[in-house]
């Protein structure tokens, strides 16, 4: 049906568009340069004067503030040289940006150099933050040594706007780097690294990772349900939500009644429908006994599953009747006469050209799905937002982001992952371009 | 379409019923006490007694006002720096961000920000305000886009400033798709305030947090079907 | 007076007009023609100062067009394009009445000049002017598109192409009309077109260029006698003596006698082209001339083929 690229050479000239994807503009490049010096300058501000750490001698206490620059000694202010590298190296790339003369993109050596500096940009703003994270991991454990095991070391402020301006100087030289896959490592790096450094136990004392410790088996089993909400309303609404579409692009009338409902779904308020869903369900379970023995009943899984499918058949009916009726009807046209049935024409033509759009709206349904799932928690549904309750409980914030950051690295893990299939399944530019507008 | 006719004029019989439905769900309580009763012999408490529900609604109301006319200040500046001349480098990334700000989990954001601010209605607004600029922002491009050029060259060539030509020509006629940009966001805003029951923020998910809370359905449905009914009488009206 | 002294444009490695001068006079209708992208537009679109350009200057009535804020320009200038760009969200009379209310004119000053102007173009005031621009034909926009451009009443109208994306019905129709309107105004009009056949129809002089230069200047007679570029004469073709016929009438010839037999009529309004035509079709090397008044007939004289084709050359 789809026809992936069957030797390397088509599967590596996929992966590295010829430099369509980056703008090598005097205006583009100025932005990006902009970005990452405000970037830099953001960085520096969290480095030198936000607390990078609170250090508390328990969970509730405030506690002392620890800056960065202060308190994690040489590490601290290597990373800051190198991170100060990665953003206003923006400064120089291949060719000052700011001269008139700078207006084309300059010789292929040229753009070369620029590519890989960016790449190195890239790379030294990662390994500054792994660097701080491993200094933070010693102070927090040196904290931990004089206070016991109860001491919390959490994020302050410092942390989270350093991340913030590391999105933007990693975005500011990924999207000059015209090399897909490069862009794609240099982007997970500092994730890899992250693992690698709690794998290797540098990050132990931090109040998050100790929170996570503590609450292991918890986290464990919420996740799994977590991504069974999630991926289960995705599959759910994929199973009906296609043929739904399809459907509907095929009959004008029911095109009106699917689209009309699935707007009143999408309308209802998450909670306000959950909190229906349950009586709902909960009448039903009690006149079908069949059901409660599937597990089916007001509380639980069943309301939240529910909920969630029915958000996600939105995008998903949506896109694939946009998808259908964006066919060219000149190819459609083309095909009949060439004496193609329905059929035949539907799996040939129509699906194919059709199933980057579905896709998208498969990966807006799963995006949703998780950010949204931490609403079972509130039905007694599991899922990551009980750990996200309990650290509100437990007033702490640790707990809180030990709930909250897999959902949102599930959420871009997804995204990616599906915007990767997207990029290699769409034929012809248009489709592409469309899809850049999703 | 070039000129923006808003929903009520073509759906006003409905939104006439629902409104009342509405109304009288608010105020006549003992009615709505009775038909609770009813549906939920079991229930204990059958209405949400703390707090007024008129009171509830208005908390609401202010949440989504406040935060929604804050995203529509961002939003709409955001969209028209994007635009202009000189902004128009920076789309990408301001895509990025406003794109972020959706992505995350609105439970999350309100959670994350309340050791900042405090528990009440103040991390709500925050996390609704950066969880609704997008759809406002989105839209304010998408509408300024699809003004065709050949109106735009035009005004130029008439003799029309800059700003000339975007209050008389691209404003007007991105309006259609604007407006649904900011239906969109009302549209969000009234289901991410019931979340802010949570974090101790008033509104109409006091109740639904309560009943659920409790066990009880009816208390749960004394709030839900307010704001079920809003939703539907915002998304249709605009 | 348009006067264009040194004028440079390029984009990038692209050089769209390269050190044009020339003189528009007052009053006549200055055809730009040329091939596609031998930078017609960007000159049209320089004079206004749509597009900046990178050296020369522009002087209108000895003034340089850089003397005032660009938008102070235009308000002066009439500038009609090929898509229209109608305002959709507007009235044809509001369309009209953009720039007078720019300029802030009173409304009845307005209101006065808009069913002026829809009468000017043939479109029925009652009927057009409230009407929105997507319930307007092709040739009916572009006429709306014209009228919005002569609204203020500036001394120069810019066209590029208006009447371009019509067919061809309708094309000649506005054409004759435009021809028409202008010897009525006596604008200054500067006209941008890549077909022949409107730039010989309309035309008092026409600028031919190419590839950013002007090849020749002047009236299409003179192009045509006496082409200085053989590029003239490639461009023209060999239909060029037949489309300079039909700038003439038989009003511009002298009478000879009536010819004898069953010969083809025409009345003093008749361009020569179609006598030519006529000619062919009735097998006929001459025709009669007649004078039409109060529903009768009288022929005046007569003219032949040989008096015909050879109008051309006289008037070089």
């Amino acid at each position: 049906m789809v026809s992936f690229p069957r030797d390397r050479r088509a599967w590596t000239r996929l992966l590295r568009p010829a430099g369509s994807e980056v703008s090598h503009s005097l205006g583009a490049r100025r932005a990006n340069a902009i970005t990452a010096i405000v970037g830099g300058v953001l960085g520096i501000t969290a480095l030198a004067a936000g607390p990078f750490l609170w250090l508390r001698p328990n969970r509730i206490v405030e506690g002392e503030p620890a800056v960065a620059l202060a308190s994690l000694g040489a590490t601290g202010w290597t990373a800051l040289a190198l991170w100060s590298l990665a953003a206003f190296g923006a400064l120089w790339s291949g060719r000052w940006p700011w001269r008139r003369r700078c207006a084309d993109s300059g010789t292929r050596r040229e753009r070369l150099a620029r590519s890989v500096w960016n790449a190195v940009r890239g790379f030294l703003a990662g390994v500054s933050l792994l660097l701080l994270l491993a200094a933070a991991g010693d102070r927090a454990a040196a904290f931990a040594a004089t206070e016991g095991t109860i001491a919390r070391s959490s994020f302050g402020w410092g942390f989270y706007l350093f991340i913030f301006a590391l999105y933007l100087v990693i975005y500011a030289a990924m999207t000059e780097t015209p090399d897909r896959t490069t862009r794609i490592v240099f982007a997970a790096l500092p994730f890899v690294g992250v693992v690698a450094l709690t794998a290797a136990g540098q990050l132990g004392e931090l109040g998050i990772v100790r929170e996570w410790a503590l609450a292991r088996s918890t986290f464990a089993r919420e996740t799994g349900r977590h991504l069974f909400y999630a991926l289960g309303a995705t599959g759910g609404a994929m199973l009906i939500g296609i043929p739904l579409g399809v459907l509907a692009a095929r009959r004008r009338r029911a095109r009106a009644a699917v689209m009309g409902l699935l707007n009143v779904g999408q309308v209802l308020p998450v909670l306000a429908f959950i909190g229906i869903m349950m009586p709902i369900l909960g009448a039903l379970s009690d006149h079908l006994p069949g059901l409660r023995s599937l597990g089916i009943s007001g509380i639980g899984w069943a309301p939240v599953m529910i909920v969630l499918l029915v958000y996600a058949l939105y995008p998903i009916t949506r896109n694939t009747l946009i998808s259908i009726q964006q066919l060219e009807p000149a190819v459609m046209d083309a095909a009949k006469g060439m004496g193609m049935g329905r059929n035949r024409t539907f799996w040939e033509v129509e699906l194919p050209l059709a199933f980057p759009v579905v896709l998208a709206g498969v990966r807006i349904a799963l995006v949703q799905s998780t950010a949204g799932a931490i609403i079972a928690a509130f039905v007694g549904g599991g899922g990551l937002g009980t750990v996200v309750f309990l650290g509100l409980e437990q007033t702490s914030m640790d707990l809180v982001l030990v709930g909250v950051l897999p959902i949102v690295a599930l959420a871009v893990c997804f995204d990616a992952l599906l915007r990767s299939v997207e990029h290699l399944v769409s034929r012809g530019g248009a489709t592409r371009t469309a899809l850049a507008n999703l | 379409m070039t000129t923006y006719t808003p929903g009520i004029r073509t759906h006003w019989k409905s939104i006439t019923v629902l409104l009342a439905v509405l109304l009288v769900w608010t105020f006549y309580t003992p009615g709505v006490r009775g038909l609770l009763g009813l549906i939920f012999p079991g229930s204990e408490r059958v209405v949400y007694e703390r707090t007024p529900l008129w009171n509830l609604l208005l908390e609401h109301l202010a949440l989504v006002a406040a935060a929604g006319t804050v995203a529509i200040l961002i939003g709409c500046a955001a969209g028209l720096m994007v635009m202009s001349p000189w902004g128009r480098p920076f789309r990408p990334i301001v895509m990025r961000l406003a794109n972020l700000g959706q992505s995350l989990p609105t439970v999350a954001l309100m959670a994350i920000a309340v050791p900042a601010v405090g528990y009440g209605s103040e991390p709500v607004l925050i996390a609704l305000v950066i969880y609704s600029i997008l759809p406002v922002m989105v839209n304010v491009v998408a509408g300024i886009e699809s003004v065709p050029e050949a109106v735009v060259e035009a005004g130029r060539g008439m003799g029309m400033t800059r700003s000339e030509r975007l209050l008389k020509l691209e404003l007007p006629l991105a309006l259609p798709v604007i407006m649904v940009g900011v239906r969109t966001m009302l549209v969000i805003l009234i289901s991410a305030a019931t979340l802010g029951a949570i974090v101790g923020a008033g509104g109409l998910g006091v109740p639904i947090m309560s009943g659920i809370g409790a066990f009880d359905n009816s208390v749960v449905a004394y709030g839900a079907i307010p704001a079920i009914l809003l939703a539907l009488i915002v998304d249709r009206a605009l | 007076m348009i006067e264009i002294k040194h004028l440079t444009k390029t984009y990038g490695a692209l050089v769209a007009v390269d050190d044009v001068t020339l003189t528009i006079p007052e009053g006549e209708l200055t055809i730009v023609l040329g091939p596609s992208g031998c930078g017609k537009t960007t000159l049209l679109r320089a004079i206004n100062r749509m597009v900046e350009v990178d050296s020369g200057e522009i002087l209108i009535d000895s003034r340089p067009t850089t003397a005032t804020e660009p938008e102070e320009l235009r308000r002066r200038i009439g500038y009609a394009i090929q898509s229209v760009g109608l305002f959709p969200h507007m009235t044809v009379g509001r369309n009209i009445a953009t720039v007078p209310r720019l300029l802030g004119w009173d409304k009845a000053h307005v209101e006065a000049r808009v069913a002026e102007l829809l009468e000017l173009v043939g479109l029925e005031h009652s009927v057009y002017a409230h009407k929105r621009p997507h319930e307007l034909s092709g040739g009916e926009a572009q006429r709306v598109g014209v009228a919005r451009a002569l609204a203020a009443d500036p001394p120069i109208l810019l066209m590029d192409e208006p009447f371009g994306a019509l067919d061809p019905l309708s094309r000649e129709r506005l054409q004759v009309e435009f021809a028409a309107l202008h010897q009525r105004l006596g604008k200054t009009v500067v006209f941008v077109t890549h077909d022949i056949e409107e730039a010989v129809l309309l035309g008092d002089r026409i600028v031919l260029m190419r590839e950013g230069k002007i090849v020749q200047v002047g009236p299409p007679e003179r192009l045509w006698q006496s082409p200085e570029h053989r590029f003239v004469r490639d461009f023209f073709g060999n239909e060029f003596g037949l489309r300079i016929l039909s700038r003439h009438r038989v009003a511009d010839l002298t009478l000879g006698p009536p010819p004898d037999g069953d010969v083809p009529s025409v009345d003093q309004e008749t361009n020569l082209r179609d006598v030519l035509a006529l000619m062919v079709t009735n097998t006929s090397d001459s025709v009669a001339v007649v004078d039409r008044q109060r529903g009768e007939s009288r022929v005046t004289g007569g003219i032949t083929f040989r008096a015909v084709i050879s109008q051309v050359r006289k008037t070089a």
